[in-house]
């Protein structure tokens, strides 16, 4: 798999406290990757050292395959656009100005694409008004509109919906979902709003103490989240038997217990089971949250 | 260097702080005329020798001891809003190396301190020649004298961008500028002509340039050789500073 962005064993301390504690995280190309964490977990740290803001404390990061040790690696940032928790935006200027400002530090000759980026992030009918007088929701479009200049193939956002109202949320999220499809941008995204995340997100990363404690795909995700039924029997080939002959999808569990995902009558089950010498000693229905999911990772707390 | 600098002309094109510093300096150039020919016409009224009066070469060295808190004020809030707008990261993603952002910020600053001065001097020159005579000391002391005006005005860039790129903070940042020169200025009223200070600070150098009408100044002559050292030393720190600094 190509991995636009690779960490191997990454820390950055502060004096004593250990920010990023060897941290390896992979971010497929093309992936809508959420880096999910608790305030204070280190997904901020970890975006500054990534965007260069910061040098990493020892362990390596590359991007495109190229080590941040490497020369060439402030040549590669150039195909990056980020923000970091706030966009970097000129409050005191227009739309229009911010993004000829960026053109002229990426050295770009031709503002040719700069309506085209204003449409997209919906902000071309804001004229001469100033940056100040944006709302949240678009000083945050605004931010990824010069994130864009450049046409870069890797997008960092930074908690991109903190503070913003529903009708901000969906508009990120729509522009969001519109870049990876259509320009095929991959994305690396921050967020503590588990339940937004979820719904755009490709691959995730859970981050916790300045560690990922795992990196699972959407697909994966949802496979270990769906709604189950989780038995443990005393004779597990008896009711192995039983769900491949009524071609139930099931899966066996390392802890002795079976999940079951297809819906049963819990009746039929019992008898059928009990007429096959098989009994069951623990039955629980199951179905989990992103939410749910993440706290049983970090094993239990708050403030998710 | 060139795209980073590219940006900060474009940006500067806006910039109200800049227009400010401009029409203070203007403002200034307006009211040495005008004070210059008010004393001609008290003189005259009270039949006094006018040879006692400020020439147009003294006038166009007045406004030296200004320049440094015009400055401060100037790179101080344009360079710290790199930081409270946040701008500086775009630059870092971007892939611009830390010490050409420092360097662009110092060219910047140095060329608006230029500007306006130019802009004194152009205002004085023209209107003050014509009125109050032609340049009385030689030409070549004048322009020794314009290099020692340059040269500190660099000086003040260095300290200012050091300062305004060390503290992230643009309020902290302008406080400290502008308390800087306050200080610097102070001290150098405090020194005696000769005392070695005078010439290692740019408040300092511009003490002796604006005695220069009252008094024989020996130091003309090295005044720049100071500045160019202040400037070396403070950029070669600043760029190795900011160069290790935790940006966020």
């Amino acid at each position: 798999m190509e991995y636009i962005l690779e960490t191997e064993a990454l820390d950055k301390k502060y004096k004593q406290f250990k920010a990023i504690d060897d941290l390896n995280m992979h971010i497929p190309k093309g992936a809508i990757y959420g880096l999910i964490g608790k305030n204070g977990a280190g997904k901020t740290t970890l975006i500054r050292l990534i965007c260069g803001l910061q040098k990493p404390t020892s362990g390596k990061y590359m991007i495109y395959g190229i080590p941040n040790t490497d020369k060439q690696i402030t040549k590669v940032r150039k195909r990056i656009g980020a923000i970091v928790e706030t966009p970097a935006i000129r409050i005191d200027a227009t739309a229009e100005d911010n993004l000829k400002e960026q053109y002229k530090i990426l050295g770009l000759p031709s503002l040719d694409n700069l309506k085209d980026i204003l449409k997209l992030v919906g902000l071309s009918e804001t004229g001469k008004k100033k940056a100040r007088n944006f709302s949240l929701g678009m000083k945050q479009r605004l931010g990824i509109a010069i994130a864009l200049v450049g046409e870069p193939d890797f997008l960092i956002l930074d908690e991109p919906i903190n503070g913003l109202d529903p009708e901000g949320i969906i508009e990120i999220r729509e522009l969001i979902l519109r870049l990876n499809k259509e320009k095929g941008i991959t994305f690396l995204i921050s967020s503590h709003y588990l339940d937004e995340l979820s719904k755009i997100a490709t691959h995730y990363g859970f981050l916790n103490k300045g560690k990922i404690i795992q990196e699972i795909s959407k697909k994966k995700l949802e496979e270990n989240c769906r709604k189950r039924i989780e038995v443990k029997v005393n004779n597990m080939k008896e009711c192995i038997y039983y769900l491949e002959e009524n071609k139930l999808s099931y899966e066996i569990k390392n802890n002795g217990k079976i999940n079951i995902y297809d819906m049963i009558n819990i009746s039929e089950f019992v008898v059928a089971l009990s007429k096959r010498n098989c009994i069951i000693e623990e039955f629980n229905e199951k179905e989990e949250s992103l939410e749910n999911y993440y706290m049983n990772l970090i094993g239990g707390g708050s403030n998710v | 260097m060139y795209k980073l600098l590219n940006a900060a002309f474009f940006r500067l094109k806006k910039n109200k702080i800049f227009y400010f510093i401009i029409v203070i300096m203007m403002g200034m150039a307006l009211f040495t005329l005008y004070s210059r020919y008010a004393d001609e016409i008290k003189y005259i009224e009270y039949n006094l020798p006018t040879t006692n009066l400020k020439s147009t070469d003294r006038l166009l060295i007045d406004n030296v001891l200004i320049i440094g808190f015009l400055m401060s004020l100037f790179t101080s809030l344009f360079v710290g809003t790199e930081y409270s707008d946040g701008v500086i990261r775009n630059k870092i993603i971007a892939g611009h190396k830390r010490a050409n952002m420092y360097m662009s910020n110092f060219i910047l600053s140095v060329v608006v301190g230029v500007m306006i001065e130019i802009i004194y001097l152009l205002i004085v020159a023209s209107i003050g020649i014509p009125m109050f005579g032609s340049i009385q000391i030689p030409v070549s002391e004048f322009l020794l004298i314009l290099l020692d005006i340059f040269m500190m005005i660099v000086s003040y860039a260095a300290i200012f961008t050091f300062i305004s790129l060390i503290c992230s903070n643009i309020t902290t940042s302008t406080v400290l500028c502008l308390l800087l020169t306050l200080a610097m200025m102070v001290i150098a009223v405090l020194q005696t002509p000769g005392d070695e200070i005078l010439n290692m600070i740019p408040a300092g150098q511009a003490m002796q340039i604006s005695w220069l009408a009252y008094r024989e100044c020996a130091n003309i002559s090295i005044l720049w050789i100071y500045s160019l050292g202040i400037t070396l030393i403070i950029n070669s720190i600043g760029i190795y500073i900011f160069n290790k600094k935790e940006l966020k």
